[in-house]
């Protein structure tokens, strides 16, 4: 069942909030053993506050009301472990709850569980989890995509209807495509990220993964707003209301088509194709050298990262590897927990900081930066939105990637340059290559995430991509 | 990889190390001194922004909050996370020992 069945299912009283939640436990405990897609499963706390909801007066209901959810690790819920995927974080129980988990919890959510993730949100595979892999529903000996890979799977594989993840250059977008399911990516400063393990705070999102858009747009509708605790929350109101259908002028961002794989190229022509019959303007459009912007997020993000990080030293943060007799000691023993994956990122954020390189490298990337917005924005001035695929191919392999570090960021090719622009996107399924989904993905004018959302509610009225479940995963 | 920027990453490395108090092994090392080389190889190649290419958009639809002096969090809330508190401060565990 899709976020808006199950709700409207136990509005009319046909399913309890604690069957919808014993049923997804039930999927957790039969498959999720397999999968991976669970770090952490709370079933007494999540059957506890199911009962207090099923025994809640009608008026007093939220609109998500006995809505079971999954939430990314790096992201906080209060009395569960949020470990980021990292052993450096393995003990650590959130003391509080992140903005979006407390709106969605105070509009009747159930959190179920926590997702697993690429160690600290770094990845495009869910290899680099410290724990475990979680495996791709629809071909487990293929990766579910990154960081927000447990997230993904767990929706896809219908243990959840939704889940949260985090997308700093794509971690939302990528494992949504390779799943199946939808991801949306929102206009930075729209959701706020308090409670959201820091990686880059620039790029740093948190958005919704279900089914449909339409779920999608309901979740966002609800962690949308500004929060005193979140600085850079926009501090107007955003209309978050689903648009109807019109005749769109969409730019098809000619040069990531070319860059992808030609399967994904004409799932993605097949798309504009649907938008076209049905009286949308489609024009040709070039968004810049896709290499540049993967070279830009990958300066920035790296050195927002090394910042961030530092505070994992066992003094404020970090289980305490108290081996040294010196303070230094404690702290270098500390951060060894560090997967390799966050060293890299970590050493290479050092790098493009430190004198002499600062220039070169920060300054440059920043100074890209501002030139690709303003190109969005330009571009996005005569035409409402963007379509372009999501990934460059379908999901790979296990260990395809793995040992090639830039193998596996030139997955996030298709997703970083819209990171860097602060745009909402979402990342809808638009068709199938040897039984593995392709994602495409419409990118928005700043806060218009409700038109994104919108447009591919309508296409998934159109098509049945997002219905066909993995194998083994039905009903 | 010629064998002078080899070791010229080996010795980048380590003052990076230095800087972002990490240590690494052996082999940590050597595996990280060919993945960097060949990551700031392709991350030099972003080429330089023209300051124009960069101004000549409004940058519509974002709003800024207004720039006001806004009250501080009291000290129940800057407090309700920390997990011990003495006299108005947050407790730290020590981090140098005493010597026996």
């Amino acid at each position: 069942m899709t976020v808006c069945q199950l709700l409207e299912a136990i509005r009319q009283g046909s399913i309890s909030v604690v069957e919808a939640v014993e049923q997804c436990l039930e999927r957790i405990r039969r498959w999720d053993g397999d999968l991976g897609a669970f770090l952490s499963v709370a079933e007494e706390e999540a059957l506890k506050q199911a009962q207090e909801l099923d025994n809640l007066p009608e008026d007093k209901r939220g609109v998500l009301f006995g809505l079971p959810i999954a939430v990314k690790d790096n992201i906080l819920v209060k009395g569960l472990t949020a470990t980021a995927g990292s052993k450096i974080l393995e003990n650590f129980i959130a003391p509080y709850d992140a903005t979006a988990v407390k709106r969605l919890v105070s509009a009747g959510a159930v959190v179920l569980g926590k997702t697993n993730l690429d160690e600290f949100a770094m990845g495009s595979s869910c290899e680099h989890s410290a724990f475990f892999v979680t495996r791709n529903p629809w071909d487990r000996e293929r990766v579910p995509g990154g960081s927000s890979g447990g997230s993904a799977a767990a929706v896809a594989a219908r243990l959840v209807p939704a889940a949260l993840g985090s997308d700093t250059g794509g971690s939302v977008r990528q494992p949504a495509s390779f799943c199946g399911v939808t991801g949306h990516r929102p206009t930075y400063g729209l959701v706020s990220r308090y409670g959201l393990i820091a990686f880059a705070s620039s790029l740093d999102t948190i958005g919704p993964i279900a089914q449909t858009a339409e779920d999608c747009l309901l979740l966002l509708s609800v962690m949308a707003g500004p929060d005193a605790n979140d600085a850079t929350t926009a501090p107007h109101k955003v209309d978050l209301q689903r648009k109807p259908f019109q005749r769109w002028r969409i730019g098809v961002v000619r040069n990531a088509l070319e860059a992808a794989e030609s399967a994904v190229a004409e799932a993605l022509e097949e798309t504009a194709r649907v938008f076209q019959n049905n009286g949308c303007v489609l024009k040709d459009v070039d968004a810049g050298a896709l290499e540049d912007a993967l070279a830009a997020y990958h300066i920035i993000a790296t050195a927002e990262a090394s910042a961030n990080l530092a505070r994992y030293s066992g003094v404020h943060f970090a289980q305490r590897r108290d081996e040294g007799e010196l303070a230094l000691q404690t702290i270098r023993k500390t951060r060894a927990l560090f997967g390799t994956e966050v060293k890299r990122r970590i050493l290479l954020g050092t790098y493009v900081l430190s004198a002499g390189y600062y220039n070169a490298y920060y300054l440059r990337a920043v100074a890209h930066r501002r030139a690709l917005r303003a190109k969005f924005l330009s571009i996005l001035r005569d035409i409402d939105m963007l379509l372009l695929p999501t990934t460059p191919s379908v999901a790979f392999r296990f260990g395809e990637k793995l040992k090639d570090p830039l193998k596996m960021y030139a997955a996030d090719v298709m997703t970083v340059g819209v990171s860097l622009a602060g745009l909402p996107a979402v990342s809808f399924p638009c068709g199938f290559v040897e039984g593995l989904p392709v994602g495409a993905q419409l990118v928005g004018r700043p806060f218009e995430d409700a038109l994104v959302l919108s447009a591919a509610a309508w296409f998934q009225k159109q098509t049945d991509y997002h219905k066909r479940v993995p194998t083994g995963f039905e009903a | 990889m010629a064998d002078s920027e080899v070791t010229d990453w080996r010795w980048q490395i380590r003052r990076l190390e230095e800087l972002a108090a990490l240590s690494l092994d052996d082999e940590e090392r050597e595996s990280l001194v060919l993945d960097l080389q060949r990551i700031t190889e392709y991350v030099s190649r972003l080429p330089k922004t023209e300051e124009s290419q960069a101004s000549d958009v409004v940058d519509w639809h974002c709003p800024l909050a207004e720039d006001a002096v806004q009250e501080g969090l009291d000290y129940e809330s800057v407090f309700a996370n920390a997990p011990k508190v003495f006299c108005d401060m947050f407790v730290m565990p020590p981090i140098i020992r005493e010597r026996r």
